[in-house]
């Protein structure tokens, strides 16, 4: 199922066959020829579906959520290119656009689940594995499992695989065409698994070491490049100790002990060994990469911030398990409430320990200053159908609705640092969308179309009730 | 010893000055009762001493407020070795003011005010202020200036007890090593600190419950080298192996010296003893009988409690007997042997009726052993902390323990010392724990009674200088006997809660 000889980041638009035409005032010429040009030079075949005959798509909904603005009564959409170009009440839009009548439905942005390992194999690594790609290996399940996730109206998912310390990056897939070229993320989700902290605090520790100090050994190399020449050619001579100790001291006065001892091996051309890339890249925070935790319970954070230090990289924070119903004494913790820090969390109430007092934990952490997401209860199918109303159960309980539809939309989207590019209805963002023939929250609700990338991959003409 | 002398010589410098002698703020001098130095009189002696003269029958507690510098406590702790060199610069006086460091952390300082101080060291001290700084025992007094940052916990009416040290636990904290998976937010660990708890046993660690930190979580490591010590061969096996390390050490003193003299044509002759002898698994007997550990042994019966003297005396190696089911038989040889015990009073084993000596157990164990002067730790039966399984007898109710041995003639006074001071020294932590002495952590438990009675419930516990536990924040057992505020009496017994319905009438 991999085809390796494409390019894992190409932008969307460019791989479905639909390139240019970005503004709408475009000479109609030039965009056929760049067209077919594209087509020409990928190869790729044009789908008939969608606007793919290049006019504008245009969506009338009853309602639009936007999620990163105000809901919208009887607004527009306009689409071009696979990208949101414009949407409000009153937006102009040329006349040949293609136009979908959804006035008697509610438009939203398709839901992110940012963890899951739902069709994968049941691969588990220990240890620092965190080169390791899923999208190496990744052979998306041949069952309706996808199909069922789009029903559900979640348009794309982040898939992990399980294990212990580090075990490997994501990725991010659409539910709609799953392959790991499907443009949106392969590289960068570096899972860290922190459940056990009596297994994975070492690992962690070891990992962050060993990385800061190929960056500080990196640091020292720019910094003086010509002296790292002279203890290399004279190790062996007993007099020559002296003499490369000072040479080597006035430049970093606290790093240079470290260097003296190691200039030996580099002599035999150092390398780096390859599980450490990903984690000096996080510590680097180079764009793209951002780490995902994992806790198991409230003392794991404490743990975590004793095995992290003062390592600073970017990262979100995930709860997963029955477990996790003490997270109320770490809410406001210095990683978190304090950090305004993202959190997943499954969109259940848990009592407080020892007690029968059900507290919603979405909530406590929004209220203590973090970002929430929120990821289906379980790994299963039957949970990704339920997730609005698990949503509408916390709502009930005191969640804020826009809070809510963010944690399954924006915020979904940002543990994937994909926020740029999906969780919410504006300019510049994929139309990833889905039509509701009623409220969200609504119990009684289904998603009747879904939109992926201004194509229609699905549209049920009734109701399943 | 010489820190103490030192210590005691600076205070009276200090105070021909007319210094005060405040340990922290200068601003309480003259006749105020700043309590924080040791008195002048008293000579810091070994622990055995210090109990023969505060008698064995009952506590003295000095229910005359303290107003005298004189009837103050010890600070220097009596038990701490010299690696503590702050204790003795803390309370010399105003001379030593806190140096003022490039700080990346504000101090902490920590108040508790109007408690009875069971101090457990010295006398037990009335209406007393005990100023913690960054965890740490800074003064005990009266009229102490409190910085303005302070968190101060008014205990007034309360016994403030030094925290309770559990000599085994299981399920409190992590498994070895604590520091990498103690569950700090757990229910186990708030169980153990509404039993009063702050110091706990882990596998070989000692270590602190910390609620919801890991800061100060792992006071000490390594605390013993465990022998197996039960049956023949085991035993001769031990003794085998201490035989070669001392063997090993006598003739490598003996060749060093042969050595240094220099003799020249002698040295060839001479052979270096192998150094394969203590290394590897005998290295932790090395460490033994150079004193630099203390062995445990588990140890019941009155021979092997025997056997476990005969080591003791014939390798000079220190050694702590957990279990001493039948100590009482043979109390003098383990007094004279200095060994240490570990009892749990309430473990009673029937006796043994073909033999025709005493046997089993005795209620009267603790108190025998220490009337011979054992050094005694008590712990519970189980060493978990539990709701549920035979009530009471898990470390939950760890001064029940010890309340029991009181029953059996144990001094009240020894027998919280047992569970305090008594269980520091034995697992060798006593010059961090144990004690409310200026230098020592601050861990306290506060109770709203008598640690010994059974109707005491601790209402708070601090661990470093923390509030690690209050009752009445709580869900656990904030509901019995709910606390009062301090201005008024606490409430006598009222158990069972009065369960009145409303009159017909109302």
């Amino acid at each position: 199922m991999i085809v390796k000889d494409q390019p894992l980041t190409r932008p969307i638009a460019e791989r479905r066959g639909r390139g240019v035409g970005r503004t709408r005032p475009c000479p109609s010429a030039v965009w056929v020829a760049a067209v077919a040009a594209m087509a020409f030079a990928i190869g790729a075949p044009q789908r008939a579906s969608g606007g793919d005959d290049g006019r504008m798509i245009v969506i009338k909904a009853g309602t639009v959520i936007t999620i990163s603005g105000d809901e919208i009564k009887d607004a527009v959409i306009v689409i071009a290119d696979g990208k949101i170009d414009a949407v409000g009440k009153n937006v102009s839009y040329p006349t040949e656009s293609k136009v979908i009548d959804a006035r008697d439905l509610v438009v939203m942005p398709g839901l992110v689940n940012p963890y899951s390992a739902i069709g994968l194999s049941s691969i588990s690594r220990a240890g620092n594995k965190s080169h390791l790609k899923l999208a190496d290996a990744y052979y998306p399940p041949e069952d309706d499992t996808y199909r069922k996730l789009l029903e559900a109206g979640y348009t794309t998912i982040g898939l992990y695989v399980a294990g212990s310390g580090l075990p490997g990056q994501g990725l991010a897939v659409s539910t709609h065409d799953a392959k790991p070229m499907s443009g949106l993320k392969s590289e960068g989700l570096v899972r860290i698994a922190f459940n056990r902290p009596s297994r994975d605090k070492k690992v962690l520790a070891g990992a962050l070491k060993a990385a800061q100090e190929q960056i500080d050994k990196e640091k020292e190399a720019t910094s003086k490049p010509a002296e790292t020449k002279k203890p290399t050619t004279q190790p062996k001579a007993k007099d020559a100790k002296p003499t490369t100790q000072p040479t080597s001291k006035p430049s970093t006065a606290p790093t240079t002990k470290p260097a003296g001892v190691k200039a030996k091996p580099k002599s035999k051309k150092p390398t780096v060994k390859p599980e450490i890339v990903p984690v000096i890249a996080l510590l680097k925070k180079q764009e793209g990469f951002i780490a995902l935790v994992e806790f198991s319970r409230a003392s794991d954070v404490v743990h975590f911030e004793d095995a992290v230090g003062k390592h600073e990289f970017r990262r979100a924070y995930l709860f997963s398990g029955r477990r996790a119903s003490d997270v109320h004494h770490v809410t406001g913790h210095k990683l978190l409430g304090e950090a305004k820090a993202l959190v997943v969390l499954p969109p259940t109430l848990v009592n407080m320990p020892l007690t029968a007092n059900p507290y919603d934990r979405v909530k406590a952490f929004i209220d203590a200053g973090c970002e929430a997401a929120v990821v289906p209860a379980g790994d299963t199918v039957a949970e990704h159908e339920r997730i609005r109303e698990r949503l509408a159960v916390l709502v009930r309980a005191g969640l804020d609705r826009g809070d809510a539809l963010k944690a399954v939309t924006l915020n979904a989207a940002k543990v994937l640092t994909l926020d740029d590019r999906l969780g919410s209805i504006e300019k510049g963002k994929q139309a990833d969308l889905i039509f509701l023939d009623g409220d969200p929250l609504d119990p009684f609700a289904e998603v009747r179309r879904v939109m992926v990338g201004g194509e229609m991959v699905l549209d049920l003409e009734k109701s399943k009730r | 010893m010489r820190h103490s002398l030192i210590a005691i010589a600076a205070v009276i410098f200090a105070s021909t000055l007319g210094l005060g002698g405040a340990a922290f703020a200068p601003s309480s001098s003259g006749g105020d009762a700043t309590i924080s130095e040791p008195p002048a009189t008293t000579k810091p002696d070994g622990d055995k001493k210090k109990r023969g003269r505060k008698g064995r029958r009952g506590r003295k507690r000095t229910d005359a407020p303290t107003s005298a510098p004189t009837s103050g406590p010890t600070t220097a702790p009596t038990s701490a070795p010299s690696s503590q060199p702050t204790t003795t610069t803390t309370s010399s006086g105003p001379a030593t003011q806190p140096t003022s460091q490039p700080d990346e952390k504000k101090d902490s300082y920590f108040v508790l005010t109007g408690g009875i101080i069971h101090t457990v060291a010295g006398p037990d001290l009335q209406d007393a202020t005990v100023l913690c700084k960054n965890g740490v025992i800074q003064a005990i007094g009266r009229s102490l200036a409190v910085p303005e940052d302070a968190e101060i916990l008014d205990v007034s009416g309360m016994h403030v007890y030094p925290g309770l040290v559990a000599c085994s636990s299981r399920g409190i904290v992590g498994s070895e090593p604590p520091e990498n998976s103690t569950d700090v937010f757990g229910t186990n660990m708030t169980l153990a600190l509404s039993g009063g708890l702050s110091t706990v046993v882990t596998g070989n660690t000692a270590a602190k419950t910390t609620f919801g930190t890991l800061e100060g979580h792992v006071l000490r490591k390594d605390l013993f080298v465990k022998l197996s010590f039960a049956t023949g061969a085991q035993k001769h096996k031990v003794r085998e192996v201490l035989g070669k390390v001392r063997q090993y050490l006598r003739d490598k003193a003996a060749y060093d010296k042969k050595k240094a003299d220099g003799d020249g044509e002698d040295d060839e002759d001479a052979e270096a003893p192998d150094e394969g002898l203590v290394k590897g698994g005998n290295a932790k007997y090395l460490q033994l009988i150079k004193k630099e550990k203390t062995a445990l042994i588990q140890a019941d019966a009155q021979h092997d409690l025997v056997d476990v003297c005969r080591l003791a005396q014939d390798f000079g190696i220190r050694i702590v007997v957990r279990g001493a089911n039948e100590g009482w038989t043979v109390p003098g040889l383990l007094g004279r042997a200095d060994v240490k015990v570990i009892v749990t009073p309430r473990s009673l084993p029937g006796k043994n009726e073909q033999i025709n000596r005493p046997t089993g157990g005795s209620i009267e164990n603790a108190a025998v052993m220490y009337d011979h002067g054992v050094d005694i730790a008590v712990t519970t039966g189980s060493a978990n902390v539990s709701l549920r399984g035979i009530a009471g007898r898990d470390l939950l109710n760890l001064p029940m323990e010890a309340a029991y041995a009181v029953r059996g003639g144990l001094p009240e006074a020894a027998a919280v010392e047992s569970i305090t001071l008594g269980a520091a020294r034995v697992l060798g932590i006593a010059d961090r724990v144990g004690s409310i002495e200026v230098g020592k952590d601050a861990d306290f438990t506060v109770c709203d009674g008598e640690v010994l009675d059974f109707f005491t419930t601790v209402q708070w516990t601090i661990v470093n200088g923390r509030v690690a536990y209050d009752k009445k924040a709580e869900s656990l057992f904030g509901h019995i006997r709910p606390r009062t505020p301090t201005t008024q009496p606490a409430p006598y017994k009222f158990w069972p809660r009065p369960f009145r319905r409303p009159a017909a009438s109302e």
